[in-house]
């Protein structure tokens, strides 16, 4: 199977989905959009079992001519062209299988919803551009993956645009503005793309990423502020994308859109790109320190930031939301300190166990007729079952709880941090802690306790459309992690290992001890923060201080940012509006003034036949006149 | 045998002209306004033929003929025009027709 199937089986979805809507009844095109999902699964799966050490380059067609150099200086044709390694694999398999377990899922969940078809069509369009993102053999295509996400996941924020279910058309503003929101956000990460590729085009003559690899010699005499420019810049769009500091508020508000849309796109893939960006630069940013060490403090303080904002949220999404940011701010740490593969590990897992605690959260607001607030749930272990066990895996994956997936990939992140730098290492073992107290509070809150709700609603579980991706999801977050036991565990870095062949992994020398005790640490802190979060349920339900409210605000930033860049804008309008003013009163004063000569010419034209007439007679008696008294005159 | 002088053509044609040039100044209508036109256009005709004969020369007299025949065109036009607009205004009085005032 050509490479090319796997973002065009998606994309002929789309088409169909988006031309064909009204041919598609009931839950019908559901099913379609998911089986084209699934058959790109299964063609990522072929070529996942097919792959070799030489990565599989796919030539379409020729897109830009004379744009790269060839070998020896010689112009070249930037090519449409699609590249397979193990990197680029594993993230095909990521997106189509998670993603079709969310399609299947979303069957079920948007059942009710007027716009079903529409909502498949869109998905099945943000799974074929972010395959182009991954599968893209150079940064130009890439990008349009990239902007194509963008783009997706801006019509998915507000798909809910006329409100929803009520059609409250304030909520409908608020899905549109937030949709806005994250759209024009990335175009500030877009721009910083965008300049590192004009940039890597400047230096090395073409944006083809094999090649681009494969340039060691030119690389290695590249003078080095150009090449940490290059990853400053690919940094900003990465930051964009991913929802890092300081670009990440667009994020949590992106969460206005449908349930299954925060799983696949805010939580699953879309906002790993930019660690897939920079882990798929690794060349570039092997060779610079200075910029890697931005990229793993924007990751760590961002993570930092996540889980400071995670503690005290009241919507069940947003709390799920701030955690998405926060452990893409792991991710960032890890490639930041070069420890790719374990990024990439900690983006497979986190795939799983978040992608699966956003649709067990679908699946309570389901149940309690879209309400999202914690504060009026609780207790539900006893009417939602099976959501509650699928829930409690998605929970203890998270906060690093030993043979729960997150423990193998966040211990590694923690590994190569511990290595490499100390103060990133407290403060991923202090997020470390607040993930595992404000899931545990999310988990309170929500499954135990009593309930304090609505006493009218009788939740329970989905049904099997809704339950099956949920379980199959909590079983990959329980075993996802044996995908890459670490050797002072008994096991075989298989992932580190399949991935070394495609990109570089850095080996830090740590003792087993050494290693055991770091372990042994980071679960006690993930142990500590549960039992903080049951204590603290267990004494107050909620109670919201001024480091609460703190919290509850996301740290003022949004208030910050409209604050100092909203009003800020608005008195640079303002001004330029005087100045509009201005210019406009002039030019109409030039008018008025032009008018006015005008007038004394128009005047003549009365209208009146006779007028003209009596001219014309004057006219020609004046020429006739002069003519005959000079004739008479002589030389009048 | 005596003839007329030219200067009582010439007086003629003068007094013609004048009362055409009277009529297009004070009538309203714009049947008569053409109507003294035309007598503007006779009284140059006139004048024409006068000198034509007072030189003995015959290119005046065929500048008349030509002037005829367009006047006879000019007034199959000018009539065609005049019942156009009174179809489409309900007037021929030319002081209404002032729609092209600047």
């Amino acid at each position: 199977m050509a490479l090319y199937w796997l973002p065009l089986l998606p994309l002929i979805g789309f088409l169909l989905l988006i031309v064909g809507g009204r041919w598609f009844s009931g839950t019908s095109g559901g099913w379609l959009g998911s089986g084209f999902i699934g058959a790109a699964f299964v063609v990522a799966l072929v070529r996942f079992f097919g792959l070799s050490d030489v990565p599989a380059h796919e030539t379409l067609w020729t897109w830009l001519p004379n744009m790269a150099l060839g070998t020896g200086g010689v112009s070249a044709n930037l090519n449409v062209g699609f590249y397979l390694d193990q990197l680029s694999s594993v993230m095909t398999l990521v997106i189509t299988g998670v993603g079709f377990l969310i399609h299947v899922y979303s069957i079920s969940y948007m059942r009710e919803d007027a716009r079903f078809t529409r909502f498949f069509a869109l998905l099945n369009f943000f799974v074929a551009m972010m395959l182009i993102l991954v599968l893209a053999d150079s940064y130009p295509l890439m990008f349009v993956g990239w902007e194509g996400v963008g783009m997706a996941s801006y019509l998915l924020i507000g798909f809910w645009f006329a409100g929803h279910k009520d059609h409250n058309a304030a909520d409908g503003v608020n899905n549109s503005n937030a949709a806005r929101k994250a759209f024009i956000m990335n175009r500030i990460g877009d721009l910083g793309f965008m300049l590192g590729m004009f940039l890597i085009y400047k230096v090395f003559g073409t944006l083809v990423i094999p090649e681009l690899a494969g340039q060691e010699g030119t690389l290695a005499v590249t003078s080095r502020p150009l090449i940490e420019l290059i990853c400053l810049f690919l940094l900003v769009g990465a930051v964009g994308k991913s929802g890092q500091l300081p670009l990440t508020t667009w994020l949590p508000d992106a969460m206005a859109g449908p349930t299954p849309v925060s799983a696949l796109i805010h939580a699953a893939t879309m906002v790993t790109a930019g660690v897939y960006l920079i882990a798929r630069s690794n060349f570039f940013y092997d060779l610079a320190p200075g910029a890697s060490m931005w990229v793993a403090w924007a990751g760590g303080l961002t993570a930092l930031y996540g889980a400071l904002s995670a503690l005290n949220q009241t919507d069940i999404k947003k709390i799920l939301a701030y955690s998405t940011v926060s452990q893409l701010g792991y991710m960032f740490l890890a490639v930041g300190l070069h420890s790719y593969t374990a990024a990439i590990f900690h983006l497979v897992t986190h795939a799983f166990f978040k992608a699966l605690l956003f649709l067990a959260a679908g699946a309570v607001i389901h149940a309690l007729h879209e309400e999202q607030d914690v504060r009026k749930m609780g207790g539900l272990a006893k009417s939602m079952p099976f959501t509650h066990i699928v829930s409690l895996i998605g929970v203890l994956a998270i906060s690093g709880i030993p043979i729960f997936a997150g423990f193998f990939s966040k211990d590694g992140i923690l590994a190569s941090a511990f290595a490499q730098n100390i103060p990133l290492y407290l403060i991923g073992l202090f997020v470390a802690f607040l993930t595992a107290f404000y899931m545990g509070r999310w988990y309170f809150l929500v499954w135990r306790g009593e309930y304090r709700g609505d006493t009218k609603l009788h939740p329970h579980d989905g049904d099997a459309v809704l339950s099956a991706p949920l379980g199959i999801l909590a079983a990959l977050a329980t075993v996802g992690g044996f995908l890459n036991v670490p050797s002072f565990l008994g096991g075989g870095h298989v992932l580190d290992n399949f991935l070394g062949r495609a990109i570089p992994v850095h080996e830090h020398e740590i003792l087993a001890s050494t290693e055991w005790l770091a372990t042994l640490i980071a679960v006690a802190v993930a142990l500590a923060g549960l039992g903080w979060a049951f204590y603290e349920h267990r004494r107050r339900a909620l109670q919201v201080g001024p480091l609460g409210q703190f919290s509850f605000q996301a740290l003022y930033l949004d208030r910050l940012y409209t604050a100092v860049v909203g009003n800020g804008s608005k008195v640079i309008s303002r001004g330029l509006d005087t100045v509009d003013n201005g210019v406009d009163g002039a030019m109409n004063g030039i008018v008025s003034n032009v008018g006015a000569p005008g007038w004394l010419v128009t005047i003549w034209q009365s209208g009146f036949v006779r007028a003209y007439a009596l001219s014309m007679l004057l006219g020609t008696a004046l020429i006739v006149g002069y003519w005959a008294l000079k004739a008479i005159g002589g030389g009048l | 045998m005596e003839s007329v002088p030219t200067s009582y053509y010439i007086a003629l044609s003068g007094i013609l002209f004048a009362l055409g040039m009277i009529g297009v100044l004070t009538r309203r209508t714009a049947i008569m306004v053409f109507l003294s036109v035309e007598l503007m256009l006779n009284a140059a005709n006139l004048s024409l033929v006068a000198f034509a004969r007072a030189w003995g020369d015959l290119v005046g007299q065929t500048a008349v003929f030509i002037v005829m025949t367009l006047a006879a065109a000019e007034v199959a036009i000018g009539l065609a025009i005049i019942v156009a607009i009174f179809r489409k205004r309900e007037t021929t009085n030319v002081d209404d027709l002032a729609s092209l005032k600047g």
